[in-house]
């Protein structure tokens, strides 16, 4: 079947993370979600009613593309299969943006279906380099790297993680999408500082940005929280977000709701609030 | 300070990730957490870190199963499907990374485990959920119009052979799964005598964006069978008529051109071919 795929470009408008229960409401209305993001394992397969309804929603927005499973820091390289299948749904949809993480969750043929933490090394550095170059040119896209939220930090990392996530763009010239929810869990639970972890992201490399809720959890006498985005974007996140649009200019944001997944009202109004934070940016930015 | 290199670390995180109990390779990988605190709790602290990731990975994958099986969850309860839901993850965590072929092996596996042994029908309803699901997310194809074959000579007829919808699954079970299927859809399920029920030939598919669940008789069954083998009309209606007398079933002549009606009539094919 053909399709007119319009508007293929991401706008740096307010996007959500697309969930089969909000199908039909997001065909029955409008609203001021401009665009929507995908996770690229959930639609590895031939057909049926969630690629019915995909290419529906494709046909009247622009489509992000973001995977949970290439496993960018592993060891020994990439899994072609699940190069081969993120290929096929690229070549089917058309995504503006595709998107993997600054992560590793495959050990030899194990899938461990979690976003797991790397240590900050040398060797670190050039296994991501290496795999998300040869992803780049399996796939023939630049991709965007999310930086993680996590629970330890190992104490042997050579890196910060801001410094390890430039440097990986840089050299592998990929783009990064900025978790600000994670910046903000990663900076509660290890105590660094949110705000200058974003100074030190160039504006230049920022192609997205996420936002997400995560739980608060007791650890011993203390907190930690859990990216687990199954809530509303909290107060704290909102302002580092709005500290964040002032340094690097608008970007293209999504709302992730993965887990506890709310109304439609409930998660397009997450989204209204970030249309608003920039369209209110772009405006002062006018003026 | 220790280090590891990368493969090192991400051997020693599968394996602690996935193992049931915490071992002195878990206090070696612990032991590279940078601990703020000097104290005693540290160890602790560790450890409650290191069970966010191992919860989330065992987590995770054990509620994609009950997803994937919820009568089987219903039948056996929350409790005892979790604990070998666990137990399956551990032992058979998925081999690539989307999820949506993902667990075929609980099927035999809810068999095999201890508690639920007796319950002796589980592995065919495991299985009848695991083949819904394939064919939920299956490739799409629009069904023929049986009045096409007008255009096939009488005569040769009994040489075509079709080609199925992909998400077509046939299944025969001595148990009514197809009835306890339906019944544990409902909110309260109705008690199914199984002293006195038969076995069921049943059909899987998807109709456009709508699954369908359909139970054939023996002999009509058995000429789907064959029909999905690419054997032609004839092929197939001799091995049912052999299939018959084998088995002392009633099988007249005549009920081939009714028995292929109604599978025309359940739209799952969707091409045609003539062999002379």
């Amino acid at each position: 079947m053909m399709t007119n795929f319009q508007c293929k470009s991401i706008p740096a408008l307010a996007g959500v993370g697309l969930k089969p229960q909000h199908f039909q409401s997001i065909l029955a209305q409008n609203s001021h979600v401009s665009w929507f993001e995908i996770h690229a394992e959930n639609y590895m397969s031939a057909g049926g009613p969630f690629h019915h309804y995909l290419q529906l929603i494709r046909d009247k927005y622009p489509l992000s593309i973001h995977g949970v499973g290439l496993s960018l820091g592993s060891f020994d390289g990439l899994c072609q299969r699940q190069l081969d299948e993120l290929k096929v749904l690229i070549d089917r949809y058309e995504p503006g943006l595709v998107s993997e993480h600054l992560s590793w969750s495959r050990h030899g043929h194990n899938n461990l279906n979690d976003l797991l933490p790397m240590p900050y090394t040398d060797e670190s550095l050039s296994t991501f380099v290496s795999n998300i170059s040869s992803a780049q040119d399996f796939l023939n896209k630049q991709i965007l790297i999310e930086n993680p939220s996590s629970y330890f930090e190992l104490n042997y990392n050579k890196y910060s993680e801001d410094e390890f996530l430039v440097a990986v763009a840089k050299q592998s010239g990929c783009q990064i999408l900025l978790d600000i929810n994670n910046v903000y869990v990663s900076a509660k639970n290890h105590g660094f500082d949110a705000k200058s972890y974003i100074d030190n992201i160039p504006s230049s490399l920022i192609g997205e940005i996420h936002l997400a809720g995560h739980s608060v959890q007791s650890l011993l006498s203390g907190e930690i929280r859990i990216d687990d985005h199954g809530s509303m974007v909290c107060d704290e996140v909102w302002a580092l977000y709005q500290y964040t649009l002032d340094k690097v200019g608008t970007k293209p944001t999504l709302i992730e709701w993965d887990t506890n997944v709310p109304d439609w009202q409930v998660l397009s109004s997450q989204a209204r609030i970030a249309h608003q934070h920039l369209t209110s940016h772009s405006q002062e930015a006018l003026s | 300070m220790a280090s590891l290199n990368l493969q090192q670390f991400q051997q020693l995180m599968n394996d602690n990730l996935l193992s049931s109990q915490l071992d002195s390779s878990s206090d070696e990988l612990m032991a590279l957490f940078n601990n703020k605190q000097s104290n005693d709790e540290s160890n602790e602290e560790a450890n409650l870190r290191l069970a966010i990731y191992r919860n989330n990975v065992i987590h995770s994958l054990s509620s994609a199963m009950g997803d994937l099986y919820p009568v089987v969850k219903k039948l056996i309860g929350e409790g005892c499907f979790n604990a070998a839901a666990i137990e399956f993850v551990r032992n058979k965590p998925p081999q690539h990374a989307a999820l949506l072929h993902y667990g075929r092996e609980f099927c035999h596996f809810i068999g095999e485990f201890e508690p639920c042994k007796t319950l002796t029908f589980l592995p065919d309803v495991a299985l009848l959920e695991f083949e819904y699901n394939q064919a939920y997310h299956s490739g799409d194809a629009h069904p023929f119009s049986p009045h096409s074959l007008g255009s096939v000579p009488p005569d040769e007829l009994g040489h075509v052979t079709f080609t199925c919808h992909p998400s077509l699954r046939l299944m025969r079970s001595q148990w009514p799964i197809d009835d306890i299927w339906h019944e544990n859809q409902k909110e309260q399920p109705s008690v199914i005598n199984l002293d006195e029920s038969n076995g069921v030939c049943l059909l899987v598919y998807r109709l456009g964006l709508t699954m369908q669940l359909v139970s054939l008789d023996e002999n009509c069954f058995v000429l789907l069978e064959h029909l999905t083998q690419s054997n032609t009309i004839n092929q197939s209606w001799s091995q049912v008529v052999e299939a018959a007398n084998k088995q002392q079933r009633q099988l007249d002549a005549e009920e081939l051109s009714g028995m292929l009606g109604y599978l025309f009539s359940l739209d799952i094919f969707t091409t045609f071919e003539v062999n002379v």
